[in-house]
């Protein structure tokens, strides 16, 4: 009686908490922050300070920025009694505050106060699963099963080993491998007493012995009574054959493959183990190609891929001829047996049908067979055509025979098999009872053929130009065949434009002439007026139109493809590279922050996805997401967004040294970027881009033919759809590697330029100039330094990926007017010094000019790297076809901060200086004097690219295809001009004083004065200068865009597309157009009027802001962004008001 | 020439052949990987003979009592492979993880009203309009709850249409 009157009372006292506190939680709820403080402010003061008040006080503080605050209550909190709702209630908050160490302490000692309750050491596992601590979730896990003896928590154990191991460095071996003893002792001994109960543990098993190299014990395991946890008899008959083939056991192998077929005959990776088994195929050492790839090296890729037992396309078996001959045989009549049964049984399985394509395929690789590589080509063209009079009607057709196709190459054998596909399509065109669609389809997959072949790539120019006319006929008169076809549905003859858009693109890229890449861009705008969902397209269009320097179309389409979540990571790159060459700087930061989000949110959230897989038992997926969320962690993408949303902003603060700093400090002045990057941190990068979404002509971010246009005289050229290879791949990573590594100096560059203090006789030496630097600093970057030495305890107390989940959390806003911050102010300035000042990253003492020597030492190698293979100039990830200019001029910059840190004695007037800092010094006014050559360099490349043939209506297609010149400008403008002009800013600060000084004494006459002066008007004449430039930048562009009438631009440009009957290629241009019947406008109105008409049937109608579909929009498109680029300059020259005054100038 | 095999997260990097059309939805990663940590045999991808994506199906089982059931989330086919009855297999399969699996007594899935190809398919594939979900789709459109009875629902049962049409709010499942 007394105890339950005593629960009453104790679920009365519950219920009134509750009823307090949910008040306080809808508000956090509502977001009003504000109110959720206030009203757990008065519940404490109210009803007493309890903790559950205090919790959802530190949440709202959390919410509206407050995080030192919230950190500093929520952890008081945690000093007092806890229960597990007050543990769930605080977890989400150090959650938000990137602190899972701070909440395992918690939990700790939750845990510790009940060693025995099962439910609180669960409760502890999942917080070191948050915190990727392996070994302690293995500890918590064995406790668990030696307590309760349940398979459950013994496969916890397991695969915090499986997950030990892997993180070992180099791979499972050493101590990784005695982690997988480990498990396994722990499994067989489990298995000693009882059977494993699921399948997911019987996978997990699996792969420890995999990892081990165990094939004879995994394949032990599969045929004794585990094997009955396989529900489905095929997945057991793979594992088996794989292990099989593993083992050197081919024929057990391909008996296993050839029952996997039996059960699902269209298997077509089975099918392909299956031969490979019959032919005995040696296993891929896929780990040491890797290797390979990943030591970034392109010779010992290209060893391997000559290697011949090294399996893949190409590659040989060892067997004799006459014994594959055999084999093959073998295949065949399993392949027979199969059709029979599947032809009988009336489903539609192509696989069975390629198949005999394969073995030809297969048979020809063999080689050495009469009539050499050319019969066995012939062969496997014979079964093309066989195949495609089976299944030519097929939308695949194509994609299905890819791979066979592309082993063709010989001319005469590509030739034939082209008209053997041309001729069986129009035979069966003519048959009588063919449909319209069919006919089609088949006439399109030859065409199809004919490009994967190579053969319209080869094509002169006016053949090439025919084709493209004659695919738009046969698109037009398709147009019929469209009525019933749902909007969102694929359309029978959508390739059909892409084919002839291709061959417009090919002859821009022979000729340079504009007309065709306009006309390109006219037939994909006019397939999207048909087929608005097209996404292929969409992608051509948003390559084209940033090629034409219209990056407001490009960007529009882009958007309409709805790119969303992990989409931002393998799509941005059609986008991302342009943009931020380009002057929509907002569009380029909105996507950066698209990407910050999608990875700052898996790697804070990505934990308990592994922890719904403890928790329901799919022990496999543990280490697939723990891997999968490394490799989010790894991705280059992240490293390039990190690192460029952090160079936007510093280039915004530009004319803001102070503002530029606050930035600097929230990256550890600096030092944040250089330790994302390290050479270890680069060799593990993951490229996680979807290339195979990009278009031919760009076929990865950094390789453009159109940039590269006219290509004529038949340059070596790859064919369109090559694959790229191996070893092409390796060195287009390392380029990349070493151009983001050059990205990720710049910050510390720019930090130890700002650095550079006045000097004055009375306070020479570094440390007086940081302080005076410092007391620049705003409270911004107090306030984030703040949180960043938070973090570095945090560090500490993480074990894997730490300095990169810093930088995440970092990005705060900084604390409103506050006491905490407010105190801190006095002793900032210190701590400042003492970080930026004379410490490396590493740790060890290094002065700020030997820091900044290395650094430029290390930007100036960026440049020119060692020209071993494949090491191409590069490319930046900001600068499609590289901006090696710009990075020079940077460079110029760099290093004139460097010889005004090595002059400082000098410029001091100190009267001891060394020799050193004399020459230093001596050297400043050809250093100053080389940035603006520099500059003036560039401008004549760039004025001459966009300016020289001002202002005829032919040469203004030229706004039509500004290639690199626009972009590489505003790159200029926006960016290495900012560098500049921090410098200068910081430069500025040096010279005054010791300007003012001699003009006082006036009579000083020493060698150091004359420097000193020298010095000065040299970088008098270099602001002036830098100001000229601009100023003429700004002065051409205004005339530029105010010449250009769109209109007679575009009457130019209509007579030009419009066909005439006299000869010559270029007669031909708008022929392609005129075949889409886009001039008459005529069928654009009715589809327009069928459009309205179906208004508000669930079609988003917006679509169609951005269709561009004369020629005078796309020429209005590209003028804006010059425009854009004009305001740009505009405001450059404007910020530069400042300086000169700081500068007499 | 379809390799059906369990989803994977790395898929994941690879799918946009399939999710760029119109008619696929990209969900964030939490839902897809939620799908893979719990029931990681009804998420299952097809590829063509070059490993390109050809579509993919996820589902779940659910329910209790007579209502154990299979769940189609999403079923999607890329643009060049569709009219090559991908989805019938990827369906069946799907049917036969329900019942050799789970033992389930039914699969059902959802689809917009207005979608009377998918709607047709279904059909064919031997799926009945169970009922109708009222504004189901972000409240704008109705949805029909389409059911097909597995061999455990010997007198199909399941399947015999309700007679009213039901809010979202009623429905069993999320």
């Amino acid at each position: 009686m007394a105890s339950s009157a005593a629960s009453r009372a104790q679920e009365a006292a519950a219920d009134a908490l509750d009823r307090r506190v949910r008040p306080i939680l809808d508000q956090v709820d509502l977001r009003n922050y504000k109110q959720a403080v206030k009203l757990a402010d008065a519940a404490i003061k109210k009803y007493g300070d309890h903790p559950l008040y205090r919790t959802v006080k530190a949440m709202a503080l959390e919410r509206m920025g407050r995080k030192q605050e919230a950190l500093d209550l929520v952890t008081d909190v945690r000093s007092g009694p806890l229960n597990e709702h007050l543990l769930g209630m605080m977890q989400p908050i150090y959650r938000n505050l990137g602190r899972y160490d701070e909440a395992t302490k918690g939990y700790e000692k939750f845990a510790a106060e009940d060693p025995q309750n099962p439910e609180r050491q669960i409760q502890l596992f999942n917080a070191y699963a948050r915190e990727y601590d392996y070994l302690k979730q293995q500890q918590v896990a064995m406790k668990l099963f030696k307590q309760l003896g349940r398979e459950q928590f013994l496969m916890w154990a397991v695969c915090t080993l499986e997950l030990q191991a892997l993180a070992e460095q180099g791979g499972p071996t050493g101590g990784g491998a005695r982690m997988l003893q480990l498990a396994e002792a722990l499994l067989r001994k489990k298995m000693g007493l009882a059977r494993l109960e699921g399948l997911e543990s019987l996978l997990v098993f699996l792969s420890i012995l995999e990892l081990q190299h165990k094939h004879a014990a995994a394949l032990e395991l599969i045929q004794g009574p585990a094997g009955a946890l396989f529900t489905l008899p095929a997945d057991k008959a793979r594992v088996e054959g794989e292990l099989q083939h593993k083992l050197g056991h081919y024929k057990e192998s391909a008996a296993a493959f050839a029952s996997v077929l039996r059960i699902s005959p269209d298997d077509w990776a089975a099918f392909q183990a299956y031969v490979d088994a019959l032919l005995e195929y040696r296993e891929v050492p896929a780990q040491t190609v890797e290797a390979a790839v990943a030591s970034d090296a392109p010779e010992t890729v290209t060893a391997l891929e000559a290697d011949n037992s090294w399996m893949g396309p190409g590659k040989r078996t060892r067997l004799s001829f006459d014994e594959v001959e055999r084999r093959l045989g073998e295949a065949h009549d399993l392949v027979a047996e199969l059709q029979a049964v599947v032809v009988q049984s009336g489903e539609l399985l192509r696989g069975l049908f390629l198949a005999k394509v394969e073995l030809e395929k297969r048979r020809a690789e063999s080689g050495e067979q009469a009539g050499g590589a050319t019969q066995g080509q012939r062969r496997v063209a014979e079964a093309i055509v066989k195949y495609f009079d089976r299944h030519g009607t097929m939308v695949s057709f194509a994609p299905d025979v890819r791979q066979h196709v592309l082993f063709i190459t010989d001319p005469g054998v590509a030739g034939w098999l082209a008209a053997q596909l041309q001729q069986a399509a129009e035979r069966s065109a003519a048959a009588p009872d063919c449909k319209p669609v069919h006919a089609l389809r088949r006439r399109i997959a030859a065409a199809q053929v004919e490009e994967q072949l190579g053969l319209v790539q080869q094509l002169p120019d006016a053949e090439l130009y025919a084709r493209a006319e004659r695919l738009a006929e046969v698109y037009q008169a398709s147009v019929p065949l469209l009525h019933g076809v749902a909007p969102r549905e694929r359309g029978p003859a959508e390739e059909l434009l892409v084919m002839a858009a291709t061959c417009l693109v090919e002859g821009y890229v022979r000729t340079g002439e504009r007309a065709r890449l306009l006309e390109a861009i006219l037939v994909l705008e006019q397939g999207l007026f048909d087929r608005r969902w097209q996404s292929e397209y969409k992608l051509m269009l948003v390559s084209l139109y940033l090629h034409a320097g219209a990056v407001g179309p490009a960007l529009g389409w882009y958007r309409l493809l709805d790119i969303k979540h992990i989409q931002a990571e393998t799509m941005a790159h059609h986008v991302l590279p342009a943009l931020l060459a380009s002057a929509q700087r907002d569009a380029a930061a909105g996507l950066l922050r698209e990407l910050a989000a999608f990875h700052d949110g898996h790697l804070r959230d990505g934990a308990d996805m592994t922890l719904t897989a403890y928790r329901n038992g799919t022990f496999s997926k543990v280490r697939e997401f723990v891997r999968f969320k490394e490799r989010l962690e790894r991705s280059h993408q992240r490293l390039a967004a990190r690192t460029e949303s952090l160079l936007l902003r510093l280039a915004e603060a530009a004319d803001n040294p102070t503002e530029a700093q606050a930035l600097l400090a929230d990256v550890g002045f600096g030092r944040e970027p250089l330790a994302w990057s390290t050479s270890d941190r680069l060799a593990a990068l993951s490229f996680n881009e979807d290339l195979a979404t990009r278009p031919w002509w760009t076929p990865t971010p950094e390789q453009s033919l159109l940039d590269a246009a006219p290509l004529a005289g038949g340059a070596a050229r790859q064919p369109w759809h090559a694959q790229e290879a191996q070893s092409a791949r390796v060195a287009r990573d390392a380029r990349w590697r070493r151009s983001v590594r050059r990205r990720c100096l710049l910050p510390r560059l720019l930090a130890l330029t700002l650095d550079l203090g006045p000097v004055s006789a009375a306070q020479a030496g570094p440390p007086a100039a940081e302080q005076a630097t410092h007391s620049e600093r705003g409270p911004a970057a107090k306030a984030s330094d703040k949180s960043g030495r938070g973090k570095g305890k945090k560090k500490s107390g993480n074990k894997s990926g730490d300095v990169e989940t810093a930088a995440g959390e970092k990005r705060e806003p900084a604390p409103t007017s506050n006491g905490a911050a407010g105190q801190k102010r006095e002793t900032a300035p210190r701590e400042h010094g003492g970080e930026n000042g004379c410490t490396a990253a590493h740790g060890s003492p290094q002065s700020p000019v030997d820091e900044m020597r290395q650094l430029v030492d290390e930007y100036a190698r960026t440049l020119r790297p060692d020209t071993h293979a494949g090491n191409a100039p590069d490319a930046g990830p900001s600068s499609p076809g590289g901006a090696q200019p710009l990075d020079e001029l940077s460079l110029a910059v760099f290093t004139t901060s460097l010889r005004i840190m090595e002059a400082r004695d000098v410029l001091a007037g100190s009267g001891t200086s060394t020799e050193g800092a004399a020459q230093a010094a001596a050297a400043l006014p050809a250093h100053f004097q080389s940035i603006l050559a520099r500059l003036h360099g560039l401008d004549e490349t760039l004025a001459g690219q966009l300016f020289s043939d001002l202002p005829t209506a032919g040469a203004s297609l030229r706004l039509l295809s500004p290639g690199r010149a626009l972009p590489q400008l505003a790159t200029l403008v926006h960016e290495a001009a900012a560098w500049l002009l921090l410098a200068l800013h910081s430069w500025a600060r040096v010279f005054p004083a010791s300007l003012k000084r001699k003009k006082k004494t006036g009579t000083e006459d020493d060698g150091s004065a004359d420097a000193r002066t020298l010095a000065v008007h040299a970088l008098q004449s270099l602001v002036s200068g830098v100001e000229a430039v601009f100023r003429s930048w700004a002065d051409r562009l205004t005339q530029y865009l105010a010449q250009a009438d769109v209109h007679a631009l575009a009457a130019a440009l209509k007579a030009e597309l419009s066909p005439t009957e006299t000869g010559g290629p270029s007669s031909q241009a708008g022929r392609v157009l005129t075949a889409l019947q886009s001039w008459s406008r005529e069928r654009q109105v009715a589809i327009m009027q069928t459009r309205e008409q179906s208004r508000g049937g669930g079609e988003e109608e917006n679509d169609e802001a951005v269709l561009v579909l004369d020629l005078e929009a796309v020429l209005r498109a590209s003028l804006e962004s010059s425009s854009e680029v004009l305001e740009q300059i505009r405001t450059a020259s404007l910020l530069k008001a400042n300086l000169f005054k700081k500068l007499n100038v | 020439m379809t390799t059906i095999r369990k989803f994977t997260c790395d898929d994941l990097f690879k799918f946009n052949n399939v999710n760029l059309d119109k008619l696929t939805e990209t969900y964030n990663l939490q839902f897809y990987l939620s799908y893979l940590a719990r029931w990681p045999e009804y998420f299952l991808v097809a590829e063509g003979p070059g490993a390109q994506m050809m579509g993919y199906i996820m589902g779940k089982v659910e329910g209790e009592g007579d209502l154990w059931h299979g769940h189609v989330t999403a079923v999607t086919v890329a643009p060049n492979y569709r009219r090559q009855q991908l989805a019938k297999k990827l369906m069946f399969l799907l049917e036969e993880i329900t019942e050799k699996m789970h033992n389930g007594y039914f699969v059902d899935l959802f689809v917009r009203e207005s979608n009377t190809v998918a709607i047709d398919m279904y059909k064919k594939l031997g799926y009945v309009c169970y009922r109708r979900v009222i504004k189901y789709y972000s409240g704008e459109e109705d949805a029909w709850d389409m059911r097909k009875a597995m061999r455990r629902d010997k007198e199909k049962r399941s399947m015999i249409p309700l007679d009213r049409a039901i809010h979202p709010e009623e429905l069993e499942h999320d």
